[in-house]
């Protein structure tokens, strides 16, 4: 527990959290500020400020696939190359300790950065477009109570294939001694992933795919079977990344 | 400057027992067989790349042996991790913070992982360190000096028996050395620490510590009482024992 109020007190400490943040609100407001609902310019038809977080969603999934591998990147390469992991591993705490607090960190940071973005999108679609009637969702008119509802569920869907693929850049991370080949890695596994999507016998296996499309299976209505599939294919990958991780990290030889 | 004037039995605080360790094939630390008594102020010294700092980092466990084990204060590291570091405060290599962080707010967060430390202790140990004026400056704005003397703050943070010191006056100005070197004979004699000090500047092994081993290509060559050593040996300078001794 203090390990992850550790974590927790140099997140909310550090420039990056703040500047993702800023980034995030920019890259909404870019994409509102002009916007004509069905111009030539946009392929969203939606009219009202509750359907902007539904309609953006992938745009979040997008920076957190950049977002993801530098915030591990900092929290556990850097810290490694720069000296400051030690300063922990030369206190009473075991190394699995040390790994569980980081991921329970990455959650809190993959939360902060949803909740922000979804409060940004609401704030300046319904400053440029008026709060609107109800979310419009995949063809579908829904009344807001409802459309929040969907909102805050995709939304939580997603973190699940966020998660998994922040333990696999934890794995790179651990194996990884300079910052900059986390991410790039991490990028580089992403974007051939991301590659794949448009095969599709292979796209529902890829971590990829669902980072992007996770939460369609769950709503607007719920599709059992491929909903199961996707959530089993998540869970491997997540399990897996962990088990990597956690095996790596015990072993792990701290030379810096 | 008396030395190890604290030595107050003859039980044994670190050991290592035929520590090995190999890198790519080639052998970094050899069979190595230490032992730092309670009170002693220890210096550990060799060239650079004779293998002190992988001591260091094996008798830390930050890396691990080949072969071989440590045993602090009785606990072994490899099957009693958690009590054997309790034993132990260090700086290994270079002190390392946050540096976006206070010198407060860095021992805020270690001793958070401390058991038992009250949050008065952190205020306490900057005052031994004299850094007391300093503790709510980020530590982007330390001088290396300030880091070591924050460094040896974190290590006294669980009032621990044992603290190694990894070349704890590497870059500093000499103004830096003296007091660095007077902290240490003030905890020493006025607190019972035990230290254990990496260095290759002799001299200043010379002025500090009651015990030294001299490591040469990952072996221990010799260790023993530096008065009694230098008493057998006459007027000679540790300097010239230490070259005769390893042949250097």
């Amino acid at each position: 527990m203090k390990l992850m109020e550790n974590e927790l007190y140099k997140l909310f400490r550090t420039k990056k959290l703040y500047v993702f943040a800023a980034v995030i609100l920019v890259v909404v407001l870019l994409n509102l500020s002009g916007y004509e609902p069905g111009s030539e310019t946009t392929i969203w038809t939606f009219t009202g400020g509750q359907s902007a977080p539904l309609a953006m969603i992938q745009i979040l999934s997008q920076f957190m696939v950049i977002f993801i591998p530098i915030y591990i990147g900092d929290s556990l390469t850097n810290e490694y190359r720069q000296g400051t992991l030690k300063l922990s591993l030369l206190r009473p705490v075991a190394r699995s300790q040390l790994l569980k607090a980081k991921t329970a960190s990455l959650f809190v940071f993959v939360c902060v950065m949803v909740i922000f973005f979804n409060a940004a999108a609401y704030a300046v679609g319904t400053y440029y477009l008026g709060w609107g009637n109800g979310t419009e969702y995949a063809g579908q008119l829904y009344r807001p109570a409802e459309g929040i509802g969907l909102t805050l569920a995709a939304n939580a869907l997603l973190i699940f294939p966020y998660m998994a693929y922040g333990l696999l850049v934890l794995a790179i991370a651990v194996f990884s001694s300079s910052m900059s080949l986390t991410v790039i890695s991490s990028l580089l596994a992403m974007t051939i992933g991301l590659n794949t999507n448009g095969f599709e016998a292979v796209a529902p296996y890829s971590l990829a795919y669902h980072v992007m499309n996770f939460h369609e299976h769950f709503i607007p209505a719920l599709d059992l079977l491929p909903a199961l599939r996707s959530t089993g294919i998540v869970g491997i990958y997540a399990a897996a990344f962990a088990l990597l991780s956690f095996k790596a990290f015990g072993k792990k030889e701290i030379v810096y | 400057m008396r030395k190890g004037r604290n030595r107050m039995t003859s039980t044994p605080l670190l050991q290592t027992r035929r520590l090995t360790k190999s890198f790519r094939g080639r052998k970094i630390i050899d069979h190595l067989n230490l032992t730092v008594m309670k009170g002693d102020v220890y210096g550990f010294l060799g060239r650079n790349g004779q293998g002190k700092t992988t001591a260091i980092r094996l008798i830390t466990g930050l890396i691990f042996p080949d072969s071989g084990e440590v045993i602090i204060n009785g606990f072994h590291l490899r099957t009693n991790f958690k009590q054997a570091i309790s034993q132990v405060g260090a700086i290994v290599e270079s002190p390392a913070f946050y540096d976006y962080l206070t010198g407060y707010e860095n021992l805020s967060l270690m001793a958070n992982l401390l058991p038992g430390v009250e949050k008065s202790r952190i205020g306490e140990v900057l005052e031994i360190v004299g850094l007391r004026s300093r503790a709510k400056d980020k530590v982007r704005t330390y001088s290396l000096g300030m880091k070591q003397r924050l460094g040896i703050a974190n290590a006294l943070l669980g009032d621990p028996p044992l603290i190694i010191l990894d070349e704890p006056t590497n870059g500093l100005d000499p103004q830096g050395i003296k007091e660095i070197r007077e902290m240490i004979a003030q905890l020493s004699s006025e607190k019972g620490i035990t230290f254990f000090i990496s260095s290759h500047l002799l001299h200043e092994i010379q002025q500090i510590c009651n015990r030294i081993g001299i490591l040469k290509e990952g072996k221990l060559l010799v260790e023993g009482d530096v008065e009694e050593w230098v008493g057998r040996c006459g007027e000679r300078s540790l300097e010239q024992l230490y070259f005769e001794t390893t042949g250097e």
